[in-house]
């Protein structure tokens, strides 16, 4: 008999319940939908193009060095029509649909504003079943006991993201407003102007602020410029993206770049932190520190006494593995129990998840 | 909340599904409800021109932001589907004609409209380019610990400011809103949760520079209103 204590975001039924099979992502198709932003002129659809091509920068098939042979499967960026409205129900909508089925949408919308322009971006993760076999993106950690398993599960930390607003350069804007904007060169070091980026286009591979594309029948080199300063907006979606294929390395790696972004909002520095402990963990490292970050950054985020009390029952069964002594063991069930009971107001009273762990650390402790 | 069972391939998982969506409080003092009305009065100075368009902006703006903030916090069952009820009035172009001419007259409006909260102001421009909006955000009943029913601050029309405008308005937003849940004794966790989120809005506002004495002063309110909230048992 299993016992499972899953901590959902709220709101959501969705069972995740299929049988592990092959390498994580192997053949499970990861889906970013990127349509044009709203707002005046061509400007939306040009920073929307701009975002999907520096999104693209980050997907990446399998680390480099790749000594272990990994493979992260398939990673795509789907281009379409604009949202129906602005908003997250929309996006979500959107993303169900039985041709798209994607598990990620970025949106947004380009507002004038004082002198110039501002770039709102959004991203929805809905929640559905999307025929993946594999779930990297849920936190499962599974201990035998003696009369069945105990399994204790923790979804990721926030379905529905909106941005710091980019400010767009004077430049940009005056440049990208206009159609066709986005203009094809021949050559990667400019050369003559073959043609622009239209509606569809395909990119073929990236050198620095230098795409490849291919659009209307024409193959030619793309500048991408800076949007305004630099942003966390693209290091943290592309860190969600390989966390949903299981790039735990590259994870990190993002992540950490935007939990180190003290210009980043809070909000958004706190869950990189949880996302960088999650994916400290896959890897075998210690991840206390950085939920310690993210609850010193939001104390009072639910979601971050989710993750560190996961954190304690990971290193709890890494000792358990390690066959560590009952005195070692009991440390971080303590302090498990301790994030419990310390923040229980931040749950609702009716919270099963709460009662669940602490039944199961419960269980862990009695253990000889 | 519940406890759900299902066979998968021979082997009994025991559900314990987390459902954070609890059943929804009833008001206890208000048997009208929570609040949900956001008024928005037209700007003084922003009859025609350059201000006018401004303060469209500022409204669709104000309009897409609760939009998302909504979303965000009433997802499939979340914790605030009563939420989704909130709306800016007036609907369309334009604000409120504003004619409150002393606080009575404020007070007095926010009573009888039952609005969450009040955003009334001018709009001013120092050398006819740039300009600046002087917001006075009216919180009524809903200023908890704060020394004034209205937060005034001001924000320079600026792309460059776009975000702590943004910031601002949502921290007032989510603070009243926390005040409309304790008003209407919801479950600690909930205005935890409301608080929590103008924390976050607080410490963005700080990155940018020293926080105005008014943002002090709700960034106190804040601290405090937490600290009550986790005392308090959760009503069963």
């Amino acid at each position: 008999m299993t016992r499972t204590a899953r901590w959902l975001l709220p709101g959501v039924l969705a069972l995740l319940v299929g049988a592990a099979t092959g390498a994580w992502g192997q053949a499970d198709r990861v889906t970013l939908y990127t349509p044009p932003f709203l707002g005046p002129g061509a400007l939306g659809q040009s920073v929307a193009t701009i975002f999907n091509l520096q999104l693209w920068e980050t997907l990446r098939a399998a680390p480099s060095p790749n000594p272990k042979g990994l493979s992260f499967g398939l990673g795509v960026i789907v281009w379409g029509r604009p949202l129906d409205r602005y908003g997250h129900e929309a996006a979500e909508d959107r993303a169900k649909e039985i041709a798209l089925l994607a598990q990620f949408v970025f949106w947004g919308k380009v507002y004038e504003y004082g002198d110039g322009a501002v770039a709102q971006t959004n991203l929805s993760i809905p929640r559905y079943w999307d025929f993946r076999q594999q779930h990297p993106e849920t936190w499962e950690l599974r201990f035998h006991l003696f009369d069945g398993d105990l399994r204790f599960e923790a979804d990721i930390p926030q379905r529905r993201y909106s941005f710091r607003p980019i400010v767009l350069a004077k430049e940009i804007v005056s440049r990208y407003s206009q159609p066709n904007a986005l203009q094809i060169h021949q050559r990667q070091n400019g050369g003559a102007v073959i043609g622009s980026v239209g509606n569809e286009f395909t990119r073929l591979r990236q050198d620095e602020d230098m795409a490849e594309v291919t659009s209307g029948g024409k193959r030619g080199w793309v500048h991408l410029p800076e949007l305004s300063r630099r942003s966390e907006v693209v290091d943290f979606v592309g860190g969600i993206v390989r966390v949903f294929r299981g790039d735990w390395q590259g994870a990190e790696e993002l992540m950490n770049r935007v939990a180190g972004n003290t210009e980043a909002p809070n909000e958004l520095r706190t869950d990189a932190y949880l996302y960088a402990g999650l994916a400290q963990y896959k890897q075998g490292k210690q991840s206390g520190d950085s939920f310690a970050a993210a609850r010193a950054l939001s104390p009072n985020a639910r979601r971050c006494i989710v993750y560190s009390t996961m954190g304690e029952l990971a290193e709890f069964a890494r000792l358990r593995d390690s066959r560590a002594n009952r005195l070692e063991r009991q440390i971080p069930l303590t302090r498990a129990k301790r994030f419990l009971s310390d923040n229980r107001p931040l749950f609702p009273a009716s919270d099963s998840w709460v009662e669940d762990v602490s039944r199961g650390i419960e269980e862990l402790a009695r253990e000889p | 909340m519940g406890k759900s069972s299902i066979a998968v391939a021979g082997l009994l998982l025991v559900q314990f599904v987390s459902s954070a969506g609890a059943a929804s409080v009833q008001s206890q003092n208000d048997p009208l409800g929570h609040r949900l009305k956001l008024s928005l009065f037209r700007y003084a100075g922003t009859e025609e021109g350059e201000p006018k368009i401004h303060f469209s902006r500022f409204k669709g703006i104000l309009r897409d932001k609760l939009t998302v903030l909504v979303e965000e916090l009433s997802g499939p069952g979340e914790n605030f589907e009563y939420l989704r009820r909130l709306s800016l009035d007036p609907d369309g172009e334009g604000g409120l004609e504003d004619r409150l001419t002393t606080e009575d007259a404020v007070q007095n409006y926010w009573a009888q409209s039952r609005s969450l909260i009040l955003f009334r102001g001018s709009l001013f421009s120092e050398d006819s380019k740039s300009y600046f909006a002087q917001s006075r955000l009216y919180l009524g009943d809903l200023s908890g610990d704060l020394p004034h029913a209205s937060i005034a601050v001001r924000l320079p029309i600026q792309s460059d400011e776009f975000a702590t405008t943004n910031d601002t308005h949502s921290l007032a937003v989510y603070y009243v809103l926390a005040q409309d849940a304790m008003r209407m004794h919801d479950y600690p966790s909930r205005v935890i949760e409301l608080l929590s989120h103008a924390q976050d809005k607080v410490r963005d506002l700080k990155v940018h520079g020293a926080l105005p004495p008014a943002l002090v002063e709700l960034e106190d309110a804040i601290e405090r209103a937490l600290v009550a909230q986790k005392q308090l048992q959760p009503p069963q």
